[in-house]
């Protein structure tokens, strides 16, 4: 009888220090849902267009998304290529409640370095920033389009060096895939 | 003759085709070397201090620094013990070739986000710059000091709410470790 109290004791204390901690621990705003639909491993083709940063040129690759930090920031790791250049990216989403929109940082193998606010509104989210490369900064702005089915989005971005003239910069399409098997 | 000519003429051109696709690879700027005494695997154990920002909280565990993305940028991860398997933070640090210093982004596993500048003298890295934290915004600013013998450092960052009175924000000490044999 004293063994079953003893248990008892333990596992109703247990079960409160559990409690205790989980309402303690801050959960993520229901908003960071809207990053969800990028999660998964994604395959993109597309062309740069010729501007300020570069010849036009094809771009492919592939890129994987999952969430981080208990759900509180989205990474993406593109691997592409640019033309027949290499590109590494790092990518990281996160949510400001106050502004209801999601500061992103890109970190790229060359140095260069992408800073961005989205919101998004259904299947579309609408992106501003600036894009540090080689020295220079530009801003940037781009669409991007999920499909109803949310297995493929498209992206239009636009690169400008004064803020009023503005040109083409990307136009890809992702599609959600499986990843290749591991050889 | 002709065999040899045409010989040399593939061979120039080779190197004149391997020149141009070199030339153009950018470097790691030399700055970003000072960010190599935190490459690798330290111990940790501080504490957060509460306030508008957040709970306070004592904690220890692994920290693991390296340098990614082609040596452009360093990558740090705290994973606290006995926390959360994906728990813990994230540092990226940079450098900002358009303002000429180096650049930190910081996020936690409470949602928290820091963003500053680091200015480096001796051992000494100076860090200022913004907590995005609660909804709100709080300047706050650090000094990460490294012990002559690169075998451990300490981090202290304060806070302010108001822009004028600055408490302690975090204080952590590190020591450097052997990684953990997989």
């Amino acid at each position: 009888m004293a063994r079953t109290i003893v248990f008892l004791f333990l596992l109703v204390f247990c079960c409160a220090t559990a409690m205790q901690a989980q309402a303690q621990a801050p959960k993520p705003d229901l908003a960071l849902k809207k990053l969800s639909v990028w999660v998964g491993h994604w395959t993109f083709e597309g062309e740069q267009k010729p501007g300020p940063l570069g010849p036009g040129s094809k771009v492919t690759g592939e890129g994987n998304c999952h969430t981080i930090l208990g759900g509180f920031f989205l990474q993406c790791q593109v691997l592409g290529k640019v033309a027949e250049s290499e590109m590494r990216v790092l990518e990281i989403y996160g949510y400001d409640p106050v502004n209801k929109d999601f500061p992103a940082e890109w970190y790229f193998g060359d140095g260069s370095r992408a800073s961005w606010m989205l919101t998004i509104a259904g299947n579309t989210s609408t992106w501003a920033g600036k894009w540090t490369m080689a020295g220079k900064q530009y801003q940037v702005k781009q669409r991007v389009v999920l499909a109803p089915d949310l297995a493929s989005q498209t992206l239009k971005s636009e690169v400008s060096t004064d803020g009023e003239t503005w040109t083409p910069f990307f136009e890809m399409n992702w599609t959600k895939t499986k990843p290749a098997a591991k050889q | 003759m002709q065999r040899v000519s045409i010989l040399l003429f593939l061979l120039v051109g080779c190197f004149v085709v391997a020149a141009q696709a070199q030339a153009p690879a950018p470097k790691p700027d030399p700055t970003l070397k000072k960010l190599h005494v935190w490459v690798g695997h330290w111990m940790y154990e501080g504490e957060t201090k509460a306030g508008p920002w957040g709970p306070g909280s004592k904690d220890s565990g692994e920290y693991d620094g390296q340098m990614i993305l082609g040596g452009f940028f360093f990558r740090g991860q705290w994973r606290p013990k006995g926390g959360l398997p994906a728990g813990g933070a994230l540092v990226i640090c940079g450098y900002d070739a358009v303002n000429k210093n180096m650049t930190s982004d910081a996020y936690w596993d409470d949602g928290t986000r820091l963003s500053g500048v680091i200015s480096v003298t001796g051992n000494a890295f100076n860090w200022t710059g913004k907590a995005f934290a609660t909804g709100k915004t709080y300047p706050i600013r650090g000094q990460i000091v490294v012990a002559a013998d690169l075998m451990s450092f300490i981090e202290k960052f304060e806070i302010t709410a108001d822009g004028k009175t600055w408490t302690p924000f975090f204080e952590y000490k590190y020591t450097k470790a052997q990684s953990a044999t997989k």
